[in-house]
């Protein structure tokens, strides 16, 4: 683990020295005439270099884009405000194509050829699992993105080089069923598209309704791109032995499962739990999701008290504007917003950079200061983390964050609930070593 | 110096150069080279299978992931003896090719070809059936990878890509031994005209089970390889995108030769990875474009296409001596085009 610090990029020690008593100066210089409030470091050691994962296929064209703009535009302000203690932060991006192959293999690459420092992404589960496999053989820190949604990332295989932000799994669904269970009753239907990921989310809110008291009575597996959702939809409970359906059908599948909702009229009778988030539908809610009750870590649209959100997603906008036609095409223009996906990927960044500065992080060679700060990052709402507030859990390395729970109505969505990251649970017991 | 001397000699300089240039010139390029050799093989199970013995199988991917998967199922459930995964990864292979073969016996054509793919298809599903044992959609670890590997650790050192370097070798040299021999030979006349070979007296099918489980075992030795480099399995590797690349590897690099499927392997995943890290929105596009390119221009594949340029070559260097055969007529027999315009005797 050594090749970065041989690289060719990596000046002689006395460099260094002579660099950080020169900046040791220029800071004493400044301290002393001028404030030292809003003053930014000009970045001039040599740069810090984070490789991405970001996948560019059409499965993951949503996710792609969300990653590759809010990780600009993170970066960007990372180096607008000095860098890391004066280390201008470079990306080197690589698309995987949703293939966990290739993930593992780029993600070799990015770190024996391309001597990036730190890992990011990889949207499937699959992908980043083997990523993560990897990092512990690489001994490189890796930090999930946007998607990876996958439990085990931080219940079972864990180590101490990765790290996940975004709550995940029954982190989400625990909460949310409580809430439910509280606010509506305890007897729930639930329609799942019938393969791994539906049924890993049926597993999920079983475990979340048996920790809330409530059940789930009536369980109806749909099979993945099902054109006809009527029969399926129509078993739906609506004689008052259920208090509410949650809807886990996901991308098309969904499309069509609540348009057949709103067909039935269900969701006039019910209240539904489903997915939620303007970005995955190009900036703009289907009138069918109307009602629909969702949980995240971040609102498709920036609350009005809330200045860094609103900070957040202008900047967001503009970096839009400066990014691919496609990546702007792909999240729907100028009604684009950064949404949970989007998030994810800027508060991973986010957090990388407060481990950074805190661990005075220069390059490959300090992975151990590093993977100690990012164990230790906290952080109050603010323009690093403009949904809430967020802290790391040491012992398994999953992030917690505040979440909302809330409703959608036409084009806004109605907080009804805030969850502060005590109130989320560990996924699991996993000890990251 | 002969033709055939020349080709000896370019062999020899070739696999010289597969062991020694990358570790000199480049860690990484060993580490590379290792992921185009490991799925070059069952890149070469296509050339042998569908290239010479004529059997459309697309479910070479299924033997590679279901051996890959034995080595990881295996290794989580405390085997860790290298010979014994090895050997597990081979049977596990030579089950799925087993079935295969009984394809090859009771179809042919388009329904041997439905067979394979449907299977393959099938397999895919395994993992999420027995998502506990498989890790399901979430793919599995392998455990002890180095202590799997021989010792070996494919991260570190040059020892892995040397000993990838050498099971290639071997598989190419015997492969092309096999093809050489009287049992290759008749193996190749089956493949072009099963009917005139099984009336001239040889067991048709038994040459094609024979065929089918070489095959079948190269593969096997792909996704044994897979599991020890990347420690990591997933249901990919069993699904038709894995089984269809290796015959896209394998036709653009030349599906009827023995070097074509590996240079294809190492042609296309060399593309993908360049594209991938140098822009990263429009990689699939550009894949395709080259695709459509080789496919149009080189339509034996690039080994095939020096090979028939080098035909071309001696062809017009003879012409000079001899004239007795119209320079047309003799580009056409070498392109393959004088059956399809009435034959080379009619033209003259």
């Amino acid at each position: 683990m050594t090749e970065r610090a041989n690289g060719p990029f990596r000046r002689p020690s006395w460099w260094r020295t002579a660099l950080t008593a020169l900046a040791g100066v220029l800071v004493a210089a400044c301290g002393s005439g001028a404030s030292s409030g809003g003053t930014t470091q000009q970045a001039s050691g040599p740069p810090i270099t984070i490789g991405v994962l970001d996948d560019q296929a059409p499965l993951t064209a949503v996710e792609g884009a969300e990653m590759r703009v809010n990780t600009d535009l993170a970066v960007a302000q990372i180096n607008a405000a000095g860098g890391i203690h004066g280390h201008k932060v470079n990306v080197v991006f690589a698309d995987p194509q949703a293939d966990p192959s290739k993930a593992v293999t780029l993600a070799q690459q990015l770190v024996q050829q391309n001597n990036v420092d730190v890992l990011v992404g990889a949207v499937l589960s699959s992908e980043c699992l083997g990523v993560e496999n990897l990092v512990a053989r690489l001994q490189v820190v890796y930090v999930s993105s946007t998607g990876c949604a996958s439990e085990d990332f931080t219940a079972k295989q864990c180590n101490q080089y990765s790290f996940r932000i975004t709550p995940q799994g029954r982190q989400v669904n625990i909460p949310l069923s409580s809430y439910i269970v509280s606010t509506y009753g305890k007897k729930w239907s639930i329609i799942y598209p019938d393969y791994a990921f539906g049924q890993s989310q049926l597993a999920a809110y079983k475990v979340g309704m048996a920790a809330a008291g409530g059940e789930l009575s009536q369980i109806i597996p749909i099979p993945q791109n099902e054109t006809n959702m009527a029969p399926y939809i129509s078993k739906v409970s609506t004689d008052g032995s259920v208090n509410g359906l949650i809807n886990s059908e996901v991308g098309a599948d969904l499309v069509r499962a609540s348009t057949t909702i709103a067909s039935f009229n269900i969701n006039a009778k019910l209240p539904i739990v489903g997915v939620f988030g303007k970005e995955r539908f190009a900036g703009v809610y289907p009138d069918s999701l109307t009602g629909d009750i969702g949980q995240s870590p971040e609102l498709s649209d920036p609350a009005k008290e809330n200045q860094f959100d609103a900070a957040y997603h202008k900047a967001f906008t503009a970096q839009l504007a400066k990014e691919d036609a496609t990546l702007s095409t792909t999240l729907g223009g100028a009604k684009a917003v950064p949404g949970d996906l989007g998030y994810e990927a800027y508060t991973a960044i986010s957090a990388l950079k407060l481990a950074m500065l805190s661990a005075n992080f220069t390059g490959k060679a300090d992975t151990a200061k590093l993977i100690t700060a990012m164990s230790k990052v906290k952080a109050k709402q603010g323009a690093d983390f403009p949904g809430g507030d967020f802290a790391m859990n040491a012992s398994d390395h999953q992030g917690v964050a505040t979440t909302y729970i809330a409703k959608i109505s036409g084009q806004q969505e109605q907080v009804l609930s805030t969850l502060a990251p005590d109130k989320l649970s560990a996924i699991g017991s996993c000890q990251a070593k | 110096m002969t033709a055939r001397a020349l080709r000896w000699t370019a062999a020899v300089l070739a696999v010289v150069a597969l062991f020694a240039v990358p570790p000199i010139y480049d860690h990484f390029l060993a580490q590379r080279l290792s992921d185009y050799l490991i799925f070059g093989l069952p890149a070469l199970a296509v050339g042998l299978i569908a290239g010479h013995a004529r059997l459309l199988n697309i479910g070479v991917g299924a033997t590679f992931g279901v051996s890959a998967y034995a080595v990881a199922i295996l290794s989580q459930h405390g085997v860790l003896n290298p010979f014994l995964l090895m050997l597990g990864a081979f049977a596990a292979g030579l089950l799925v090719s087993v079935l295969f073969a009984i394809y090859a016996i009771v179809a042919t054509g388009l329904e041997y070809l439905l067979l394979t793919l449907l299977t393959t298809s099938a397999f895919a599903a395994l993992p999420l059936l027995f998502a506990g044992a498989t890790g399901g959609e979430n793919g599995l670890a392998v455990q002890g990878v180095v202590h799997i590997s021989f010792g070996l650790d494919p991260l570190v050192g040059n020892a892995f890509y040397w000993m990838l370097c050498a099971i290639t070798v071997f598989w190419c040299v015997l492969s092309w031994y096999l093809l050489e021999s009287r049992s290759g030979r008749v193996m190749v006349a089956i493949g072009r005209n099963p009917v005139r070979a099984a009336a001239m007296g040889y067991s048709v099918h038994a040459y094609q089970v024979a065929v089918t489980l070489y095959s079948g075992a190269i593969a096997a030795c792909g996704g044994w390889l897979y599991a020890l480099d990347h420690a990591f399995v997933f249901q990919d590797l069993l699904g038709l995108g894995n089984s269809v690349n290796a015959v896209l590897y394998s036709l653009i690099g030349g599906v009827d030769t023995i070097a074509g499927p590996l240079l294809g392997t190492a042609v296309l995943r060399f593309l993908g990875e360049y594209l991938g890290t140098t822009q990263s929105t429009q990689t699939q596009l550009y894949i395709g474009l080259a695709l459509l390119v080789v496919v149009y221009f080189l339509p034996a594949g690039i080994v095939g296409g020096v090979r028939q340029l080098w035909h071309l070559r001696v062809l017009v260097r003879s012409r000079d001596r001899t004239e007795d055969e119209p320079l047309g007529t003799a580009l056409a027999r070498e392109a393959g085009l004088d059956t399809l315009l009435g034959g080379a005797d009619e033209q003259a």
